[in-house]
């Protein structure tokens, strides 16, 4: 990846979430800009899940300002942040099971009418095999492809990942990182993981959240491949 | 086996599935979209049958009543959506069935005040008797199927075949999900309500002509259209219609029977499977 | 300091206020006895909603067994209403102990409307299935039948008044001492975590029975009471269409607590006695009501007024 003048895509600053009264992410701070591949760490229960819903609208700050593109969005709810370019493929990976693989498509294109499913299936041929299979027929790598896919149709500029690689056998994994990397010549990602050496293969930045907090912040590529993160977590 | 009183009875009984499955098909489709028991259904139903027998008296034209009566239901249906159910999505299912429940009280305060506490009788569009095996079949009874089957393949055509349906199939299983698509869920959720109190001010105007059209009628209405969706299982169209066959038959054949049957016959079954299997015939998964 | 005598004397507070009240307006007597029984008969429907968080649409039912199994032993087999007040409170014993196995297995909604079914499912039982000896919509007869009490001669409504009072008295003392026990503790828990509460190692499923068949006795005792009241039941006191009103007495009042049925019970029948001299549609006014408790008042009377004696109490 090539150091390059990047705009600021996300920007956020300064917020508190709560829910229903019990604080949960406290003072967070953090930036990605256009281009870029960044990797949020932590354990389970950290708060990942609930800061990537609160980008993404489902969560309201308690203070503090998220802005996409200037924007301040999280006044905005989810569908509309969607619209206008932040997708979130949810930690459930669920595809919607009693419709087939073609219309979890349509649904995903429906937003900005986007008919051009060509990028998407070569990103995923495989996909295009499945198109009439019901999508709870899919197996776990299938079934994140079209996550994946889904996403992509709404030509975001910012999807966020949850885990998408939980679960996943290792060959899969492979693939799914070839595919993330042709997809961030066109796409931000901001991506939970779990899985640590993946990571350093992926990521331009890290951030690592522990307890509702941003504890550290890893800047370069090299870094990244050196560090333990295991003293952040 | 007496033919001459079994086969009116069948055919009786599937008139009264068709009312049924028309009135259930919003609880069942609030409840597996909207995730909400929307106990004031029934003042859809009860307004329009209201509306089609005010038209009748003004117009003497029963369709056209009918098609006043839908509109108008729908109407309403759209106004609680956006106004009452908007601020309880979400809130635990007792509180929204217990707020349901007292707009639905308000509203019969309100159709008592408008038209008063006497019955209002509304004459049949459709007097004609029709030969079937022998027996004379009052041909709007077999309007009534023939239009609750319409229904029912509209709404299959709706949800298979339409985006606005896949939608709807999605918002069933994952509000969530659909939302991150950028789908506005909340225009999904307005106009599939407006469907459904429009089927259920369909099966009020229909009915109107048959059973006495009373401030009451809707609580009656009520208790059947919650076993037909329970036994059929809620937020499942499939279900609503199966279950409302069943319970047609049971209601009418048991009341041929005994006629108190008819009465309590449903509540015995409704009873049973809830026991057996709360979540009914065809219920949707994960779900109360 | 003040509070600790408050507090043990609340039930006898009730009492008194009951008891002047009804001395001040003599002419109301009715009035305040059916006070004193929909208190216990909300006192039910509270264990059930405000304990346990479970809301029935069938509670009459409940007044319908009570009742019809006291009148039925009137009517046929004996003459002593303590007896028969007995056999209100064992109907609901059994009731518990019978359904509660089925349907506390219940989720939410599912509850509601079982108990709906039931309600009918009663009707039916006492209008047509037994109406041979329930003598159906007519209605069945005993005030003829009962005997005068050693102390009390309970036909008379003055000294049936008393008799209610001191029973309510008894019901409250009970229903206090229920909340403060381990039983209301476990209730409250179980309403909060009841996962945590099985790891602890209490059996919730028992709990919830219990919890259950008290509610049941508690319902049937208060239709026992009102059919030894009017001398007379038939089955609309079973009826469906009132199910939502005890629901309404128990949120006006204040759910989860100990005196609320009591607030609730006389504000939701001082509100039905103004109302209804002027509105007949009397729907109207409970669905606002309920509308206007849940969204604004969702404490209740007595959850509102607690909280203010508390913040007063506080400031001293």
């Amino acid at each position: 990846m090539t150091e390059r003048d990047r705009k600021t895509l996300l920007q956020v600053e300064h917020i508190d979430v709560s829910y229903d009264k019990l604080k949960v992410i406290f003072d967070v701070s953090l930036s990605i800009d256009e281009g870029e591949v960044v990797v949020l760490v932590g354990r389970n229960g950290a708060g990942k899940t609930t800061l990537f819903r609160t980008i993404a609208g489902f969560l309201k700050t308690d203070n503090g300002a998220v802005r996409y593109k200037e924007e301040e969005i999280n006044q905005y709810k989810a569908f509309e942040v969607a619209q206008k370019g932040i997708r979130y493929i949810h930690q459930d990976k669920h595809v919607f099971s009693t419709l087939t693989v073609r219309e979890n498509l349509e649904l995903g294109s429906h937003a900005n009418r986007n008919t051009e499913w060509g990028p998407v299936f070569e990103y995923f041929p495989k996909i295009e095999t499945l198109l009439d299979r019901r999508a709870g027929n899919l197996s776990g790598g299938e079934r994140q492809m079209l996550l994946i896919a889904r996403a992509l149709l709404g030509k975001p500029y910012l999807i966020l990942m949850d885990e998408p690689t939980e679960g996943l056998a290792p060959h899969i994994i492979t693939d799914l990182t070839k595919s993330f990397k042709k997809i961030n010549e066109t796409t931000t990602l901001f991506i939970i993981e779990q899985n640590l050496p993946l990571t350093s293969q992926i990521a331009n930045r890290v951030y690592c959240m522990r307890e509702g907090r941003i504890v550290a912040e890893i800047g370069s590529v090299e870094e990244i491949k050196k560090i333990s993160f295991e003293k952040y977590l | 086996m007496d033919l001459a009183l079994w086969i009116p009875a069948v055919i009786f009984g599937f008139s009264i599935s068709g009312i049924f499955f028309l009135v259930s098909l919003g609880l069942s489709i609030g409840f597996g979209l909207m995730r909400v028991v929307n106990l004031e259904q029934m003042l859809y139903y009860t307004i329009s049958a209201y509306m089609t027998y005010t038209m009748v008296r003004l117009t003497g034209m029963f369709w056209l009543g009918l098609l006043c009566g839908v509109i108008i239901a729908a109407i309403v249906g759209f106004a609680v959506e956006t106004q009452l159910l908007r601020r309880v999505y979400g809130r635990p299912m007792l509180f929204t069935m217990v707020v349901t429940f007292s707009f639905f009280l308000i509203g019969i305060g309100a159709v008592q005040y408008i038209w008063g506490l006497s019955p209002k009788p509304v004459s049949s569009p459709i007097k004609t008797m029709i030969d079937i095996f022998g027996m004379q079949i009052p041909l709007y009874r077999l309007l009534i199927i023939a239009t609750a089957g319409v229904v029912y393949v509209l709404i299959q055509l709706l949800l298979q075949k339409t985006i606005l349906g896949k939608a709807i199939r999605a918002g069933i299983e994952s509000p969530e999900n659909l939302e991150a698509l950028g789908i506005n869920i909340n225009r999904i959720f307005t106009i599939t309500f407006i469907i459904a109190s429009g089927c259920a001010g369909l099966g009020g105007a229909l009915n109107a002509p048959l059973v006495m059209v009373g401030p009451y009628m809707g609580f009656d209405m009520l208790l059947y259209a919650f076993i037909t969706v329970i036994l059929g299982g809620l937020g499942s169209i499939k279900g609503t219609l199966v279950s409302a066959l069943i319970i047609g038959q049971v209601i009418s054949l048991g009341g041929t029977l005994w006629s108190p049957l008819a009465f309590v016959a449903p509540f015995v079954v409704m009873f049973i499977v809830i026991l057996i299997k709360p979540t009914g015939l065809y219920g949707v998964k994960g779900v109360v | 300091m003040r509070n600790k005598l408050l507090d043990r004397l609340g039930p006898l507070f009730v009492v008194l206020a009951v008891t002047i009240l009804r001395y001040l307006f003599p002419n109301k007597i009715s009035f305040f006895t059916e006070i004193a029984i929909y208190t216990i008969y909300v006192m039910g429907n509270n264990m059930l909603y405000g304990y346990m968080g479970l809301v029935s649409f069938g509670q009459p039912f409940y007044l319908g067994v009570g009742g019809y199994a006291t009148a039925l032993f009137l009517a046929y087999v004996g003459h002593n209403p303590l007896i028969a007040l007995l056999l209100g409170i064992v109907s609901g014993l059994l009731l518990g102990l019978v359904l509660g196995p089925s349907f506390i297995r219940l989720k939410s909604s599912y509850f509601a409307l079982i108990n709906a079914a039931l309600c009918a499912i009663g009707v039916f039982i006492f209008e047509r299935l037994l109406i041979d000896i329930t003598r159906g919509n007519d209605g069945l007869w005993f005030r003829s039948n009962m005997t005068k009490l050693p102390i009390l001669d309970i036909r008379l409504p003055q000294n049936f008044f008393i008799f209610v009072v001191i029973v309510l008295f008894l019901a409250l003392f009970v229903y206090r001492h229920i909340d403060r026990s381990a039983l209301g503790t476990m209730f409250r828990s179980m309403q909060n975590n009841e996962e945590k509460l099985r790891f602890i190692g209490f059996d919730t499923f028992k709990v919830k029975w219990v919890g259950f068949t008290l509610a049941a006795c508690f319902s049937t005792f208060a239709g026992s009471l009102y059919a030894i009241n009017f001398g007379f039941v038939n089955p609309s006191l079973g009826e469906n269409s009132r199910a939502v009103e005890v629901i309404v007495a128990t949120l006006l009042g204040g759910s989860g607590t100990v005196y609320g049925p009591f607030f609730g019970a006389f504000a939701f029948l001082g509100i039905k006695d103004i109302v209804s001299r002027w509105i007949t549609r009397w729907e109207l006014v409970v669905g606002i009501l309920t509308i206007i408790v849940l969204f604004r008042f969702s404490k209740g009377i007595w959850g509102t007024l607690k909280e203010y004696l508390l913040r007063a109490q506080r400031r001293m």
